[in-house]
């Protein structure tokens, strides 16, 4: 009876405190959660850096002042003048297009990203409209696969670095010792293809790639001229 | 009652899930999940509470029950394994829903009639919105790119997107129907075709939630990028209109609703704009019915909603800093302050967001807190004349040019002195734990001030709120 005439008087002080108690243990709960990460060593160590992945620091990386020298690109498809044009640095496709006479009436304007900033030694491709007047198949940049494609590349890097014997290695088939002939490929990144490949299988274009620990944007960019898949 | 499940029962149980979706990622369980949300919607309830009248008990049971069950269903759906294989061959017709750069490429999100795929494209192939077509290619897991707290994975997700797709083949295929993808596409190239370049960017922004990248930049210097993502300012310019200009009652509620959706499904449903219609649209209803809603409690049963049909969206940053800036004006207007001072408004939502800015890009421009005084309501009159100006130009209407020269004037020295502020500001606010803690305390004290409580039950009720944000701050923000 006292309890509750206690409870009675003091209630907006008991609700306070129970509130209080109630966000505490919340906290305590939210604290003391580790989460399901077991606090274990970690069982592989961080080697050295192998020296072949030094290769990966380009001059452009490393600081280096380059060159003002001319760009020079390609131009193919919808175009008034397609061929090879020197052009300055720095500048976009609109630029190039420009100088090579300008777009054709054929010319699919939504597939061509005239904004763009080019690179020395790249390929434009302007896809054009087929005969009844529908889009063709829209090119996929920088496949190093254009025969499996209905169009070539619209936009590859010619000007990669090559692997040092001009031949094309099979990502799915090359051994450790193969990977390793590739541009910015060391054992470390070999051992995550090979290591890639036996849990998902084979590869099923060279832009997969990307998925392996190691491999980046730019690293794929300069392999995609030496690879290829055979699956 | 419970001032607190008197006026937004709401927000008890939001409070709760909040805490329990922080944790998601530490890998707790379903179970405890639920408790954690329980504890909290609990203690909220309580620590505003004072006596209890009849339906307290009720109340009280049925908020603590829907805290913890909704917050233990969500963790068992974000849970859930996904039972996709990891590498599938596919051939799948679709739409292209969104397009965006992605670093130096587009981002594509591509709508087939059973999930939605994302994939990479490089320059210069270009894929518009709305457009149609047949991938051949390989799907697989979303992948978690991070280099910085930024998680790929959860962005993706609260898009409603679950596999990423390497295309070996993209083909257009004609279009079926006009949809709203087509429209916008269409609209999009008229704008960037007919408006001039002042215009431009403000137009992309309000009627199709696209960002200029000149304009993000302007803005981002300013402090004001917020005014570029289509939000509960956009929304509510547009309802506020609709309200000045349609007559009072079923009607006027019924197209001021029809405007408002139509509004938000062409800017692209972004989760801001669709927590500030639904809330609006509540009021409205609670208008209609002569049940004014409190706005708290809009916002929070906004909230919930969205979490319950999406839970991901929790992690999507625009919905975050919607619904911080949200419950800021709801608390700031329950607190009975005279319109005189109003303008502490804009400065209480910058400090309330400032952990979610910071926590998302490293800093924030201290000129903000001076610019977004005169921006918020400066711009909340020059978006209806944007859009104004963009019929005139969109519709070929020929006008004298003589009549934009003022506009441009205008907007020249806007520009220009936003320039010279932030030269004179020049410092950033970079991020710190004690943000979340600030913000926290903010909200927290008007929140009870505005349920009447007096300072010793305010400054408790921050001691607990603050004791338990210190255990999820980095969670709350990244």
């Amino acid at each position: 009876m006292m309890v509750k005439k206690i409870f009675q008087d003091k209630k907006g002080l008991f609700f306070l405190a129970g509130g209080v108690i109630c966000l505490f243990l919340a906290w305590l709960m939210v604290s003391s959660f580790s989460g399901l990460v077991p606090d274990e060593e970690p069982t592989t160590v961080a080697g050295p850096l192998p020296a072949a992945e030094k290769q990966e620091i380009s001059p452009e990386d490393a600081g280096e002042e380059k060159p003002e020298a001319p760009w020079v690109v390609y131009i193919t498809g919808a175009i008034a003048k397609p061929g090879v044009y020197e052009i300055h640095p720095d500048s976009r496709v609109f630029e190039l297009v420009e100088q090579a006479g300008g777009l054709t009436s054929r010319a699919d304007t939504l597939r061509i990203n005239l904004a763009m900033k080019l690179q020395d030694g790249v390929h434009v491709h302007v896809p054009a409209l087929n005969e009844s007047g529908q889009r063709e198949d829209i090119p996929l940049s920088g496949s190093s696969e254009p025969e499996s494609m209905a169009d070539p590349p619209s936009f590859s890097f010619q000007a990669s670095a090559g692997t040092g014997t001009g031949e094309r290695i099979d990502i799915n088939r090359a051994d450790a010792e193969e990977l390793q002939t590739l541009p910015g490929i060391g054992p470390k990144t070999a051992a995550s293809i090979i290591q890639y490949r036996s849990e998902h299988g084979c590869f099923s274009c060279p832009e997969e790639l990307i998925r392996v620990k190691g491999i980046g944007e730019k690293k794929l960019e300069k392999l995609k001229t030496c690879i290829f898949c055979d699956s | 009652m419970s001032p607190a499940l008197e006026k937004f029962p709401s927000l008890t149980i939001f409070s709760g899930w909040i805490a329990s979706l922080a944790l998601y990622h530490q890998g707790i369980a379903p179970l405890l999940s639920g408790t954690l949300s329980l504890l909290v919607t609990l203690g909220f309830a309580l620590v505003f509470t004072r006596n209890t009248p009849k339906r307290f008990w009720k109340v009280l049971f049925l908020a603590v029950l829907v805290s913890f069950s909704g917050a233990f269903w969500m963790d068992q759906g974000l849970s859930r394994p996904e039972s996709f294989p990891e590498k599938t061959e596919v051939s799948i017709m679709g739409t292209v829903l969104s397009s965006r750069t992605w670093g130096n490429r587009f981002a594509v999100v591509l709508g087939s009639s059973e999930e939605r795929f994302l994939m990479f494209i490089k320059p210069p192939a270009t894929i518009m919105e709305g457009d149609r077509l047949h991938i051949e290619g390989y799907a697989f897991p979303l992948r978690d790119n991070r280099k910085d707290t930024f998680n790929e994975i959860l962005y993706w997700k609260s898009r409603g997107v679950v596999r990423e797709i390497i295309p070996g083949r993209i083909s257009p295929v004609k279009k079926d129907s006009p949809s709203i993808h087509t429209w916008r596409s269409a609209l999009r190239r008229k704008i960037d075709l007919q408006v001039p370049q002042f215009l431009r960017g403000y137009l992309l922004a309000s009627w199709l939630g696209i960002k200029d990248p000149e304009l993000r930049e302007r803005h981002g210097r300013w402090g004001t990028s917020h005014l570029l993502a289509v939000s509960g300012f956009h929304v509510g310019i547009l309802a506020g209109l609709l309200w000045l200009l349609l007559p009072r009652g079923p009607a006027g509620s019924l197209i001021i609703s029809f405007f408002l959706w139509a509004y938000v499904l062409f800017t692209g449903l972004s989760p801001s704009a669709v927590r500030a219609a639904m809330m609006l649209q509540m009021i409205l209803l609670g208008d209609l019915l002569n049940r004014p809603l409190n706005a708290i409690n809009s916002v929070a049963v906004a909230c919930m909603a969205m979490l319950l049909f999406n839970p991901w969206i929790f992690w999507d940053l625009g919905w975050r800093l919607s619904v911080t800036a949200a419950f800021t004006i709801a608390s700031f207007s329950g607190m009975s302050i005279s319109p005189g001072k109003a303008f502490l408004l804009s400065p209480l939502i910058w400090i309330t967001t400032a952990p979610l800015v910071t926590g998302a890009f490293g800093a924030m421009p201290v000129a903000g807190l001076l610019i977004n005084l005169a921006a918020i309501p400066l711009y909340g009159l020059l978006f209806p004349v944007f859009s104004v100006m963009g019929f005139f130009y969109l519709l070929d209407i020929p006008f004298p040019e003589m009549a934009v020269l003022p506009l441009r004037a205008f907007l020249s020295i806007w520009n220009g002195t936003c320039d010279l502020v932030c030269r004179i500001i020049p410092c950033q606010l970079t991020w710190h734990p004690l943000l979340v803690f600030f913000s926290a305390s903010v909200i927290m004290a008007m929140i009870s001030i505005s349920t009447g409580s007096g300072w010793k039950r305010t400054t408790l009720a921050l001691l607990a709120v603050n004791l338990l944000v210190s255990s999820l701050s980095t969670s709350l923000v990244v």
